[in-house]
């Protein structure tokens, strides 16, 4: 019974009533205090407010529905608005706070009044233009001026950016100027800012296109920035302010309005620099009066403001000012210790850490200086793109630390400057459990531990994987090998790196140096740690300076349980003083460390290892090339010669195979010698086995990686950019192999481009070229051999089954490899299986292309088809019992294992000039379509693209004159689901922006777009479909100014490319449509409807005349019904007394002489209790009337006569 | 299945679009596989009408507060029945059953199945009907 109470007893509670509280007894202290008597204040400002909002639909209908709260409101509002801007004292305000936020529960009516003080009476709803309203606006700018002043409780209510706009906006309206008087009464830090934000504002006359000149008021502006000035160096700070610096400020502010900022791409104005700008030249120009001024005030302002999309000029103009200037310690602790906290992280990057390091070399390690930045270098709080302190700041400090006397407090002092931070939790019962590193893109910091841990440990960096989604986003997991084995760094990196030292015996431990505490959310703190690794007697150093410093942490286990069992290791940063062993070691790729595991596990696989060593010295040298030079390629050839071009591609092909999935080939450290692969593929003599390779590697590259993207569009794009420099029809082949295979949008548009540009050079049409370019493998005769050892494998297709056979020295066959080359050539047996695996997949990936025989209308002369289509020994396997026209002799013929065949069964023997063009039934007569469906069901053959037996969408001329068709509208479609399938079918679907994206797809060889017209947001579960368009060139959504001339008429779009395109569009229906998706179709009863309806017909075949009529012919001899048969749509019964006939759509019966109804009511309310049996088909319940009453009429002389007489009559 | 039936393009014929192919060794293989995927019986509706006629209510309304202790028990006892019920090779034997008393007719593109143990081939737009007999001699008549 619940439901019912809460559909029907469901009535929202009335509004407390609002009663006196401590709110009312400071509005009538201040109006009393204001001088304003209560009954004044009702006539003169309430009831005209009042009567004036009135006119506000929405006020009116409160006033009569709620007259207390609204009147509670208005009073309490009202009245401490007007007298906030008779009497601003700060005292009424402040109480005002309290009283409006108070501690635990809102009094009722508190919060309407609070909202309409500080927020709401601002819109204009509120008697507005009136003189009534003025004064109270006032009163609430001064409230939010005082809150942003002095308050600053809640950045919603007001801050100082809210005061520059209310000012700006003042100075606009008129001569008098309230506010600014108010503010100017005002004492604080950033009142300069304040004004000179206001100052600096113009207004745009939006008829014109023209900035207005300034006002007037902006004079008094100036006065109250010079007073503000004044009032600043009364105390005679280390920084004095200059009026007429912040004047040079406040006309710089002013480039925004100057046409080449405002006509700029917001995207693109990072590149506008300060000379750029009539201001910014003028600035700078200035600044050359006193640089050291100008830079401390830019400063200042720069620390207040919001930059956003102008930070990068800002940047520029510090650094501008930072290059003139030669500070001394003095102004620049001075300079550090302002507190400016919006751009801190800005401001340290800009302008402190380049200033420090420009007089680094004067200062001494324990300058107080230093100190200062140190605290503002670890003290920035963590944004999302400050996961760690500035490096550069790091670096300063350290290389300042460097200078120090050796001994325990510089090694100390070293370790605590990084280079590695982390984010340490030590309010959790810290055991190193929750330990993260991070680093930006290029990982500098996880390669800096690694390096470290490598002094310590033989290990290599494998690489960083990005499955780190559901972290923090900055946050990865880092790949490296140690013993032959792969360990990935995240969790528990401290007790993992610690185990690893401790069982090879190591004098080092990996420990958190905290640095300082940050806090995190909900009241709890983070530490910011250095990770380092620590001798005992570092660490013993550490627990002192501990003790001392965050006495806190004294007692955290992990400090108190970490154990040494080798006691005197040398202080680490006197080990990272020695070279590097491991990377001076590339010199050869026998001895590389880094490489120790790959060499173990790939290389040491393949069949001429010792050939390899050699090969990978070559590769390595790969990676500082921008592209192969002679020298390079000379030298792969050289050491390819040892094993044969032949075997080098094939157990090339077997090692990415097996390696290519995993990410440490996409990282920096591995990459190029990936790269030096795929110029060995391209750049010397290339086979289609070698272009292959270079398509498996570009392939995987451009794997989508869920939440991440493509895996490496950097070696993805330099295959396909080494496979368009080969210039070979092979390459092209396989560019539009993978182009018609990727459903992944970007991946195609790659694609795209990279065939465009190698359609540049070529005159042949891009799908010809393509058809030309698809690799054969070596195939002959329908068969290709490989070498494998002493034996062969021979590849031959039977039906589209691959099939190996693998043959001996002597001759004999076996299915599998034998026994003995197994044992012999492990190795030669892999590669062999791996490259048959290959030419299998390609072999797969061409049946993809037959579709878009149809998609883009292709056809052929007789000589080409013949050559590229008919001869290519892969795709006539997959051709196998397909159709194809000869327009030129109008004759159609079947591929037949390597002869054409006519129906009639003679050969066809198509002429070099001939056109020819795959079968599809739409532009067939009814009569060659059955014609063929029967020849292949008499035939029993089986196509494996469907061709005879394809659904087809023809469209008759009045539609096709049509631009668009509703064929496919009025369908709800689940979005997940379409999402999924249309990309999926080739179709672009995906989350753009809202509303910017229905399904579509672009047919680049016809230029043409279609589109499937669907209202939908990204809120919608189900979108209706609408209607299909077509349009020249490649065309996204279609906006509401559907521009008429790029729509084209159906009959402009081949006919069988439209038939294509409906076929998609109806498997999206069918799959995707909500009918099948009844909790979804539930939440809204459009969609409800829409499945009844469609689920109504879902079983209904039958359900319809002509099915039933087919059932009823076959069923009357079983079912003893005395029928003559069938009358057009009605079936009919021989009665005894007449002739009957029954409706076969509607189950209606009549006497056939008269046409007369019987008014027949079935009844059949016990049949369903009384059937046993439940049937695996709906039933057609007219179907069961029409039989029923058949039987039942016909034996009509069992009817009571005067009933049945009383019906006719 | 689904794919052969569909020549008129926006409604397929559903009760063949979860078929595994068109041929079957028998008819008891189509009945069973057609039962598979049959989501008759199984709604929500379905399983609160099955409660409520074993509850001897009509509606749900009925059902009190004191009555949950019974329907957990009733629910608990029925459960494992219901679910038999529902089971595609024993509904598939019923309607074998049926056939073979003679109460139900099958009839399959254009002829009426007499051979129970004859392999069926579906064509490219299958006509599947069952009809029941038993409902028919139920349905009686009256003239208004």
């Amino acid at each position: 019974m619940t439901i019912f109470d809460r559909l029907f007893r469901n009535q929202s509670p009335k509004h407390g009533s609002p009663g006196a509280g401590p709110i009312t007894d400071l509005v009538l202290d201040w109006l009393a205090a204001a001088d304003i008597p209560v009954a004044l204040f009702e006539s003169e400002t309430l009831s005209p407010l009042l009567e004036l909002s009135k006119a506000d639909a929405y006020i009116a209908r409160e006033y009569e529905e709620q007259p207390e709260g609204l009147m509670h409101r208005f009073f309490h509002g009202a009245a401490i608005l007007l007298a906030a801007s008779r009497h601003p004292d700060p005292l009424f305000f402040r109480k005002l706070f309290e009283v409006l936020n108070p501690e635990g529960n809102y009094p009722a009516g508190l919060h309407e009044v609070r909202a309409f003080v500080l927020e709401s009476f601002a819109i204009p709803r509120f008697a507005p233009e009136s003189a009534v309203r003025r004064p109270l606006l006032l009163g609430q700018d001064i409230l939010k001026c005082y809150h942003a002043i002095h308050e600053r409780r809640d950045q919603n209510i007001s801050t100082l950016t809210t005061i520059s706009h209310l000012l700006a906006e003042e100075k606009f309206r008129g001569a008098e100027l309230p506010l600014l008087a108010y503010v100017r009464r005002q004492r604080f830090p950033e009142k300069a800012y304040v004004l000179v934000e206001a100052l600096y504002c113009r207004q745009y006359d939006y008829a014109a296109h023209t900035i207005l000149p300034a006002p007037a008021t902006d004079a008094d502006l100036a006065d109250a920035l010079a007073e503000s000035v004044a009032e600043a160096n009364e105390t005679g700070p280390a920084l004095p302010f200059e009026t007429e610096t912040l004047l040079d400020i406040a006309n710089l502010l002013r480039f925004e309005y100057d046409p080449t900022w405002r006509r700029s791409d917001p995207k693109k104005r990072r590149f506008i620099r300060p000379d750029d700008l009539a201001a910014g030249a003028a600035f700078l120009e200035a600044s050359k009066r006193d640089p050291q001024a100008y830079l401390a005030h830019l400063v200042f302002y720069t620390g207040h403001a919001h930059l956003f999309e102008k930070e990068p000029l800002f940047g520029q103009l510090l650094a501008a000012l930072v290059n003139m200037v030669r500070p001394q310690a003095g102004w620049l602790k001075a300079l550090l210790e302002r507190s400016l906290p919006t751009s801190a992280a800005f401001l340290l990057e800009k302008a402190y850490t380049p200033l420090v390091s420009s007089i680094a070399s004067t200062l001494r390690p324990d300058d107080p200086l230093l100190s200062t930045y140190e605290a503002k270098l670890f003290g920035e709080p963590w944004g999302y793109q400050t996961q760690a302190p500035l490096a550069a700041g790091v670096a300063l400090l350290r290389g300042i630390a460097e200078r120090m006397m050796d001994g325990p407090e510089k090694w100390f002092r070293l370790q605590r400057l990084g280079p590695c931070f982390t984010r340490a939790d030590f309010d959790y019962a810290y055991r190193g459990s929750v330990l993260t590193i991070p680093g930006d893109k290029t990982a500098s910091v996880q390669r800096a531990f690694v390096d470290d841990l490598a002094r310590l440990l033989p290990v290599s960096w494998k690489g960083l994987s990005k499955k780190t989604s559901h972290f923090e986003d900055s946050d990865s997991v880092v790949e490296i090998v140690h013993d032959g084995k792969d360990i990935s760094l995240f969790y528990g990196t401290l007790d993992q790196v610690n185990e690893m030292l401790r069982t090879a015996n190591s004098g080092y431990r990996l420990v958190p140096i905290p640095v300082r505490e940050k806090p995190y959310f909900h009241g709890q703190t983070r530490w910011l740690a250095s990770l380092a690794f620590l001798s005992h007697q570092e660490f013993a150093y550490l627990n002192a300076f501990i003790a001392v410093t965050f006495p806190k942490l004294a007692d955290i286990p992990f400090f108190t349980e970490l154990t040494y069992v080798v006691t005197d290791a040398t202080p680490f940063p006197l080990l990272r003083q020695n070279p590097d062993t491991t990377t001076a070691a590339i010199a050869g790729f026998a001895a590389n460390e880094h490489w120790a595991w790959f060499r173990e596990r790939y290389i040491d696989t393949l069949s001429n290892r010792a050939a390899w060593y050699p090969l990978m010295d070559v590769m390595l040298r790969a990676e500082p090339l921008k592209k192969p030079d002679r020298k390079w390629l000379d030298a792969v050839v050289q050491a390819r010669a040892a094993f044969g071009t032949e075997h080098y591609y094939r157990e090339l092909q077997a090692m990415l195979a097996g390696s290519l999935g995993e990410s440490f080939w996409y990282d920096d450290r591995y990459k190029g010698v990936l790269k030096g692969f795929i110029w060995s593929c391209t750049f010397l003599e290339p086979t289609d086995a070698s272009l292959n390779i270079v398509r498996l590697v570009i392939e995987k590259a451009y794997e989508k990686v869920p939440g991440v993207g493509p895996r490496s569009t950097a070696t993805g794009n330099l295959g396909l950019q080494a496979l368009v420099a080969t210039g070979r029809q092979e390459a092209f082949g396989i560019l539009n192999m993978m182009r018609d295979k990727t459903r992944y949008n970007r991946f195609a548009t790659v694609l795209e481009r990279q065939i465009d540009a190698f359609m540049e050079a070529s005159s042949i049409p891009a799908q010809l070229l393509a058809d030309q370019g698809l690799p054969r493998f070596g195939f002959t005769d329908g068969r290709v051999h490989i070498d494998a050892g002493d034996h062969h494998l021979r590849l031959h297709f039977d039906g589209d089954k691959l099939v190996k056979t693998w043959i001996a020295p002597g001759g004999s066959e076996s299915k599998t490899p034998p026994s003995s080359l197994s044992a012999a050539h492990p190795a030669a047996v892999r590669e062999a299986n791996e490259e048959a695996k290959n030419i299998a997949a390609a072999f797969a990936d061409l049946k993809k292309r037959v579709r878009t025989y149809w998609l883009y209308d292709r056809s052929w002369t007789g000589a080409d088809w013949t050559a590229f289509i008919f001869n290519h020994p892969l795709l006539r396997v997959h051709l196998q019992a397909t159709i194809w026209i000869n327009e030129t002799q109008g004759v159609d013929f079947m591929i037949r294992d390597s002869s054409l065949v006519m129906m009639n069964g003679s050969i066809h023997m198509p002429q070099a000039g001939d056109i020819i063009r795959f079968w599809h039934p739409v532009s067939n007569t009814t009569e060659r379509i059955v014609a063929w469906q029967d020849d292949l069901w008499a035939k029993g053959l089986v196509q494996k693209e469907r061709q005879a037996f394809r659904e087809h969408y023809p469209f008759s001329a009045t539609e096709s004159a049509g631009t668009g068709t509703s064929r496919f509208a009025h369908h709800f479609l689940d979005v997940k689901k379409l999402m999924a399938v249309a990309p999926a079918a080739g179709w672009m679907f995906t989350y753009v922006h809202e509303g910017a994206s229905w399904p579509r797809i672009y047919l680049k060889p016809l230029n043409i777009t279609a589109h499937l017209e669907c209202i939908y947001d990204r809120f919608d579960q189900a979108i209706p479909t609408r209607a299909l368009y077509f349009t020249s060139g490649d065309t996204t959504k279609l906006s509401e100014k559907l521009d008429p001339a790029r729509l084209l008429a159906l009959h402009q779009v081949p006919a069988v490319t439209l038939s294509e395109i409906c076929r998609d569009i109806d498997l999206f229906i069918a799959t995707t449509s909500i009918a099948r998706n009844p909790e979804l179709a539930e939440n809204r009863p459009e969609w409800h409807s829409y499945q009844m309806d469609y689920g109504r017909n879902l079983f209904s075949d039958n359900a319809s005349a002509p099915i039933r009529k087919r059932i009823l012919e076959k069923l009357a001899p079983q079912l003893m019904l005395r029928t003559p048969g069938f009358d057009g749509n009605f079936l009919l019964v021989d009665g005894t007394l007449h002739r009957y006939r029954i409706n076969l759509g509607s189950g209606f019966a009549q006497v056939k002489s008269s046409g007369r109804h019987i008014p027949l009511l079935p009844s059949s309310g016990d049949v369903k209790r009384a059937r046993k049996v439940s049937l695996p088909i709906e039933d057609d319940d007219t179907l069961y009337d029409i039989i029923a009453a058949a039987l039942y009429l016909q034996n009509d002389a069992a009817i009571p006569k005067e009933v049945f007489d009383a019906a006719l009559a | 299945m689904k794919k052969q039936s569909t020549l008129t393009g926006v409604r397929l014929r559903d009760y063949c679009a979860t078929l595994p192919g068109p041929s079957f060794p028998t008819l008891l293989h189509l009945v069973e596989a057609l039962f598979a995927h049959h989501a008759k019986g199984t709604s929500d509706h379905d399983a609160i009408t099955r409660l409520l006629d074993a509850l001897g209510y009509h509606n749900l309304g009925a059902i009190t507060p004191d009555d949950m202790p019974r329907v957990h028990a009733t629910i608990r006892r029925l459960l494992p029945r219901w679910t038999n019920e529902l089971d595609p090779e024993r509904q598939a034997y019923n309607v074998m059953a049926a056939i073979v008393r003679g109460d139900v007719t099958v009839f399959i593109d254009d002829a009426v199945v007499t051979d129970l143990e004859a392999p069926i081939r579906l064509g490219p737009d299958p006509v599947l009907a069952f009809i029941d007999h038993t409902r028919i001699a139920s349905t009686s008549f009256q003239i208004l």
